[in-house]
């Protein structure tokens, strides 16, 4: 017996499974990790916080104000104002959800950069290689995080919102009249989420330090933009947005939310096509650097 | 033909085979078609930095990939990716780098690893607790990681490779960066894990007590190559045929006696007792002949170490020449070398050739 302590040795008499989800406590011990720094979180989910409470009320206000002043100007007229509200109502939410990419780019950026640098930097990946693990179960479990992180400021204010309008609303008049809105929420969500998430994961695979994925998220994107903008000013070619993801994301939106004037020109469909591109080349630097780290040649 | 150790423990099977390993980074040879059967129980892997230890870990895990040879931990091969989950799911491994991860507790991080590696929510905490209990972080377990000493997280790290009761342990420098206490205790349950627990240890180090105290075998890597593998036993016990020799009397006989045998000795300490009583102590080495001639009216004691020929089948003529020398046998042992002047005897053969 180790004389160092009193304790003895306990042989594990249970048996070792080889779970169909073993991405799952990687994800769950990295949430756990990054919510352990308050800071970040308060300063990262305030404002999104705050946002979708206002946004919420006015919502919900709108509804109720209507309500209280209308009710003698006959069947027709109240069908109009109806009409009218749930227009108005879906363009808040529409005015909502972008206000929101702007944080789930931040949150995603922020939360997502070190997932695996940090891993490379301590060397971290050696101990979770060293067990029965997949690089696509690693991939899986810093995935989970992003899209966690991701999903907290995309699908969960948006199905709130769109549930205080339906809510609000005479006889669920939006769920009923307005359902494509809940659908393009959730594409909305889902594509930001996922898009945003691949790349800031390969940022991260590339380097060993967070700041730096941090700093080639935000100067590949900005980059990327001002030349979209540039190639768009001087060759008076729209295609140009596709060099863009994040172009490429609003434009994608607006078609989603079946904008009448889009205030970016470019075809949605070729936007999507560069989506999934970059997706996937974003997902093959990803899957070649756990490769290196899962086994070296 | 790889090399079996030749050992107690060899009627088993071996729980590593290598068989003619070569692995190569660019131009550097790391692994020089290495070819070894180790066997069960605990066993150091010893060699100097850059003998290529780590690297061969790393393959047997499969985190590295030879370029030529085969490999077998526990009859699984870790070229094909089911072999690797298979291994990993048995062994356990302690890295030599820090590679914990910022921000988590000792509970966390080991339930963590312990559910990666395949271990139910619960057991994988009740796993954790044991284990942290046994390498001795009971008090330590809540506390964040960025809070540990170098000795705590490297008692972290041992209870993260034993969290699903592997069969064997690849231990990488397990006492880097301890103080002597640390690594008096980390050696203590290294020790326990392999001479108690029944665990397969393969220990990596280059500190060789390190080795000496916790392991039956060794293999001694140099230069990407085994320079020698065995049991330590044997290995520092035919290293030189010397006896250590105490008597008490007329040392001066004895040693013309041994003289006369042609044998080489060394006093290493002598006392001599005048006959008033009075003891003074005349001490230090002499080699060869007789080298100081002491009062036959005095009675000496003295302790030798006698060099053997070769030729000597035991110690037997050592005893006739105190018989003959009309001293008193106070002890006779033979004289182990320590596994420190095998290693470097080693090395300076290997140098030479």
């Amino acid at each position: 017996m180790a004389t160092t302590n009193t304790e003895v040795y306990r042989r594990f008499e249970g048996t070792l499974r080889r779970h169909p989800f073993r991405f799952v406590p990687l994800t769950l011990s990295a949430i756990r990790t990054l919510t352990k720094r308050k800071l970040p979180l308060i300063l990262l989910y305030l404002p999104p916080v705050i946002t979708t409470i206002v946004m919420c009320s006015m919502v919900y206000l709108k509804f109720s104000l209507s309500a209280l002043s209308g009710g003698s100007d006959g069947q027709g007229a109240m069908g109009m104002q109806m009409a009218q509200q749930l227009l108005e109502t879906r363009g808040l939410i529409e005015q909502f959800v972008y206000t929101m990419g702007v944080f789930v780019l931040l949150i995603i950026a922020w939360f997502g950069s070190g997932l695996i640098a940090e891993d490379r930097r301590h060397k971290a990946h050696l101990m979770y290689f060293a067990r029965p693990l997949t690089k696509f179960d690693y991939f899986l479990g810093k995935f989970g995080v992003t899209l966690f992180f991701g999903m907290l400021v995309t699908l969960v204010p948006f199905l709130l919102i769109c549930l205080m309008a339906s809510i609000a609303s005479p006889d669920w008049a939006f769920a009923k009249e307005e359902t494509d809105v809940f659908g393009a929420c959730v594409i909305f969500g889902l594509m930001w989420t996922v898009v945003l998430s691949l790349l800031v994961l390969a940022a991260s695979s590339l380097v060993k330090k967070r700041n730096h994925a941090l700093l080639g998220i935000f100067g590949a994107g900005m980059s990327l933009l001002v030349i979209s903008e540039i190639a768009q000013d001087v060759t008076r070619d729209a295609r140009f947005t596709l060099i863009s993801p994040l172009d490429n994301l609003v434009l994608f939106s607006e078609w989603i939310f079946e904008k009448d004037r889009p205030p970016l020109e470019g075809d949605p469909a070729y936007a999507l096509v560069a989506l999934a591109a970059m997706s996937l080349a974003a997902f093959a630097v990803i899957m070649s650097r756990l490769r290196r780290m899962e086994v070296q040649g | 033909m790889p090399l079996a150790m030749e050992t107690s423990s060899t009627t088993h099977a071996p729980v590593i085979e290598l068989d003619s390993v070569q692995k190569r980074y660019g131009k550097f040879l790391a692994l020089d078609g290495m070819s070894v059967k180790v066997p069960s129980g605990p066993v150091g892997l010893l060699g100097p930095n850059g003998a290529g230890k780590t690297t061969l870990i790393k393959i047997l895990l499969g985190l590295l990939r030879a370029n030529r040879g085969s490999v077998q931990v526990l009859g699984k091969s870790p070229k094909s990716r089911a072999g690797r989950l298979a291994i990993r799911t048995v062994v356990g491994y302690m890295p030599e780098s820090d590679c914990l991860i910022p921000g988590l507790n000792a509970v966390e991080l080991v339930s963590t690893l312990g559910r990666l590696t395949g271990l139910a929510r619960n057991d994988s905490m009740t796993r954790a607790h044991e284990v942290l209990d046994y390498v001795g972080l009971e008090e330590a377990r809540y506390r964040n990681l960025d809070e540990y000493s170098t000795g705590m997280k490297q008692r972290l790290k041992l209870a993260q490779a034993l969290v699903h009761d592997p069969q064997l342990l690849l231990l990488d420098e397990p006492t880097n960066g301890l103080d002597p206490r640390g690594r008096k205790e980390m050696l203590e349950l290294v020790h326990d894990l392999g001479h108690n627990q029944g665990k397969d240890v393969l220990l990596c180090s280059h500190l060789l007590p390190d080795v000496e105290r916790t392991c039956r075998d060794v293999i001694v890597l140099n230069k990407g190559r085994i320079a020698q593998s065995g049991s330590i036993a044997e290995m520092t016990q035919v290293a030189d045929n010397e006896v250590s020799v105490v008597i008490r009397g007329e040392v001066a006989a004895f040693e013309r006696e041994l003289e006369l045998l042609g044998f080489d000795y060394k006093s290493k300490e002598r006392t001599a007792v005048a006959s008033g009583g009075e003891a003074g102590n005349v001490s230090g080495a002499v080699s060869g002949s007789v080298s100081e001639s002491v009062s036959e009216s005095v009675s000496n004691s003295g302790a030798y170490r006698v060099q053997l020929p070769a030729q000597a089948e035991d110690s037997d003529s050592v005893l006739g020449a105190v018989h003959r020398a009309g001293c008193a046998l106070l002890s006779m042992d033979r004289i182990q070398s320590s596994l420190d002047d095998v290693f470097l005897r080693l090395l300076r053969d290997e140098g030479a050739n």
